[in-house]
């Protein structure tokens, strides 16, 4: 990616006040994104990974201003000439702004309003951006379904009278209805069944061929971040631990947790001997987060610096980035090949 | 399914079973018609045993479930087959043919047989502490005291990993994390040392380390109670490392049923091949995943036939979609139903 990034993050944090009492006072605050950075090059996946309260959703929505970040930028590139912060912009450049990112649900059940029909639902956007009305609207939205492999004709249904997957195409077919040039999915195919799963895969693998598109794809199935991903990031507690190529990452892990999710997946395969690492203790509290790295009371590798000293994020080998004290030294196994 | 009792015999030299399910249907009756939820399951679980049941939404494998335990919902029933479950004091009961609310099955029900499901905190109450909702189970199966139910569930809670046992005894369900949730499910259905644990789905809510953590308890807790698991899920990456036996369901059917290394290595039917070349796998480099077009049909007033057939590439017109292909042994302990690979029929009764 050596070209500009689509999308580029630097030093995001997203606080939620902790508030008490009748006159809530803020007793403290939840760091539910604490000083993430990270690049999204044009027709790139980036592949955020992590386990639930981990942040991942909260950075894609604070990406599509859903939520006022606290702090950090948020450069999207619109087009060639023009590059805007997503963090700073006001609610009216916003409304102009929004239709060259989308969202991708996880629940194809719940993100359908079931009182709208198809080309309410798929047309609402170009409505709401004044790219389409009437007759253009409607050609518009019918050759949308077509892209997403749904039949024309059924545009004025109601989304109970399609399956799963099928309405995962509809929520696909929304997203991209104003052209954009990034869609955030969060957990797209996590509500699917296997052979379902693939099929909207394959669908978001030849829409981005085909329209050059920039994913960042939220899952915490590390299969299918594998699968569809070019980079991955994981977080833990709210902090990127590693951000790297994913065949770095998923074979030579740099980072301790990295490890233990890997070690984690399990492989559809009987005779593949591994390891599980048993991670003891649970996810940190993002309201009262350990002292040093995060990861250490649950780290098998962690010493005495590790509880004193927060590591930083950084580039251990080109393009890969961990932070960790020791990832230069640890021999971490990645997933089996 | 006439060809079925007496392989299956054969296989079960090895070690006694505890649980064998034949020729079992369990229809839904609605507005439409009868959606025959399992349709002819015929399968068996042997001591110390870890079966898994795969197969995707809808394929019937939670109602075969609930029908051992007699949990069928309503308007569900029970219209065919036997569900012979083997005493732990020695004798055969038929639970298909036992009154779903009558003491036999209350007695063997969260106490021989126990289950754990997807969601815990659904299956617990809100309202009782988990001390309390554990004891609950004690006393009414194993206790006699509540001192006696109080140490036992005590132990338990230890027993599956919780920190400070006795004062998590007094906290409620909203205090518990979701894999701490599932770890009292699990310390309630091991409480009575139960002989057969069902498990449906009981990692699909966690997360993938919380998942290895519970994994490696439910196995734990079989070598430490010698009870047989019957696991069921939809990710064949947990089947692969757990189970020992695997039946494939679709449609209401089992489809295919072997051990886990004939599943995963010699897949036979159609279906199953489609299942595992649709699951991505970490250093598999697919540009695309291989998909199993359109979907499962609804089944209410399907004909008599094979139930993939109308997905089925290898479908051979006249044949699969007119007869349904019986289970048949086709190499040792190696079932499948499918005309590619045996003609013999099941017949309609």
């Amino acid at each position: 990616m050596t070209a500009a990034p689509v999308l580029k993050v630097e030093g995001l944090k997203k606080y939620f006040p902790v508030e008490k009492g009748f006159l809530r006072r803020v007793v403290g605050q939840v760091k539910a994104v604490d000083d993430v950075s990270l690049t999204i090059g044009a027709g790139e996946t980036l592949g955020l990974v992590g386990e639930s309260g981990s942040g991942k959703t909260t950075i894609g929505r604070c990406i599509l201003r859903a939520l006022d970040p606290t702090a950090g930028s948020i450069q999207f590139q619109i087009d060639d000439e023009l590059t805007v912060d997503m963090a700073s912009i006001s609610k009216r450049e916003l409304r102009e702004l929004r239709r060259y990112a989308n969202m991708i649900f996880q629940d194809p059940y719940y993100s359908l309003d079931p009182r709208w029909t198809i080309l309410d639902i798929v047309g609402e956007p170009l409505r709401l951006s004044k790219l389409a009305d009437g007759a253009e609207l409607e050609d518009r939205v019918a050759s949308l379904m077509d892209v997403v492999g749904l039949e024309a004709k059924h545009l004025r249904r109601y989304p109970h009278a399609f399956s799963g997957g099928q309405r995962q195409r509809i929520g696909v077919a929304r997203a991209l209805a104003t052209n954009p040039r990034l869609i955030i999915a969060d957990e797209p195919v996590s509500a699917l069944d296997v052979s379902t799963q693939a099929q909207i895969l394959n669908l978001l693998n030849d829409l981005q061929s085909e329209f050059g598109l920039s994913y960042l794809f939220i899952a915490h199935d590390l299969s299918v971040v594998e699968h569809i991903s070019d980079r991955v990031a994981v977080m833990y507690v709210g902090k990127l631990v590693e951000v790297a190529p994913k065949d770095q990452l998923f074979f030579f892990p740099k980072h301790p947790y990295t490890e233990a999710l890997l070690s984690a997946v399990p492989t559809p395969d009987p005779d593949v001997a591994k390891k599980r690492i048993i991670l003891p203790g649970e996810i940190a509290n993002p309201a009262d987060p350990p002292s040093g790295c995060y990861f250490h009371p649950r780290c098998q590798y962690a010493q005495d610096r590790c509880r004193e000293e927060e590591p930083a994020l950084r580039e251990i080998v080109p393009g890969q980035w961990a932070s960790c004290h020791f990832a230069e030294e640890l021999e971490l196994v990645g997933a089996p090949q | 399914m006439s060809d079925l009792p007496q392989s299956d015999n054969q296989a079960m030299n090895r070690a006694e079973p505890v649980i064998e399910i034949d020729n079992l249907g369990v229809h839904f009756a609605l507005d439409e018609g009868a959606l025959k939820a399992v349709d002819g399951v015929s399968f068996a679980i042997e001591e110390r045993q870890m079966f898994g049941l795969i197969g995707e939404s809808g394929c019937g494998k939670t109602v075969t479930a609930q029908s051992l335990m007699r949990l069928v919902p309503k308007p569900g029933r029970i219209v065919q087959g036997q569900i012979n479950y083997h005493r732990e004091q020695g004798g055969l009961i038929d639970l298909a043919n036992v009154d779903p609310a009558g003491a036999e099955i209350r007695d063997i029900r969260g106490n021989e047989i126990a289950m754990i499901f997807q969601e815990p905190m659904s299956s617990l109450s809100p309202i009782h502490s988990i001390g309390n909702q554990l004891m609950e189970a004690v006393l009414l199966h194993v206790a006699n005291s509540k001192r006696e139910a109080y140490k036992i569930a005590l132990e338990m809670l230890d027993l599956v990993g919780i920190p400070n046992p006795a004062q998590r005894m007094e906290e409620y369900p909203h205090h518990f994390s979701g894999g701490m949730r599932q770890r009292v499910m699990i310390a309630m259905a091991l409480s009575c040392r139960p002989r057969l644990l069902i498990a449906d789905e009981p990692t699909t809510a966690l997360d993938v380390t919380v998942q290895a953590q519970i994994l490696d308890l439910i196995a734990q807790a079989q070598t430490q109670f010698h009870m047989a698991v019957l696991y069921i899920t939809h990710d064949l990456g947990i089947i692969a490392e757990i189970c020992d036996e695997v039946a494939v369901m679709y449609l209401g059917r089992i489809v295919e049923r072997g051990s886990v290394r004939d599943i995963f290595h010699n897949p036979l039917h159609p279906y199953t091949r489609r299942l595992l070349a649709a699951t991505p796998r970490i250093g598999q480099h697919a540009e695309r995943l291989q998909v199993i077009d359109g979907t499962v049909p609804i089944p209410i007033g399907l004909p008599h036939a094979c139930g993939f057939c109308s997905r089925c590439p290898e479908m051979i017109a006249g044949t699969c979609d007119t007869a349904l292909p019986a289970l048949v042994e086709l190499e040792e302990n190696h079932f499948v139903r499918c005309f590619l690979h045996d003609e013999r029929k099941e017949e309609a009764v």
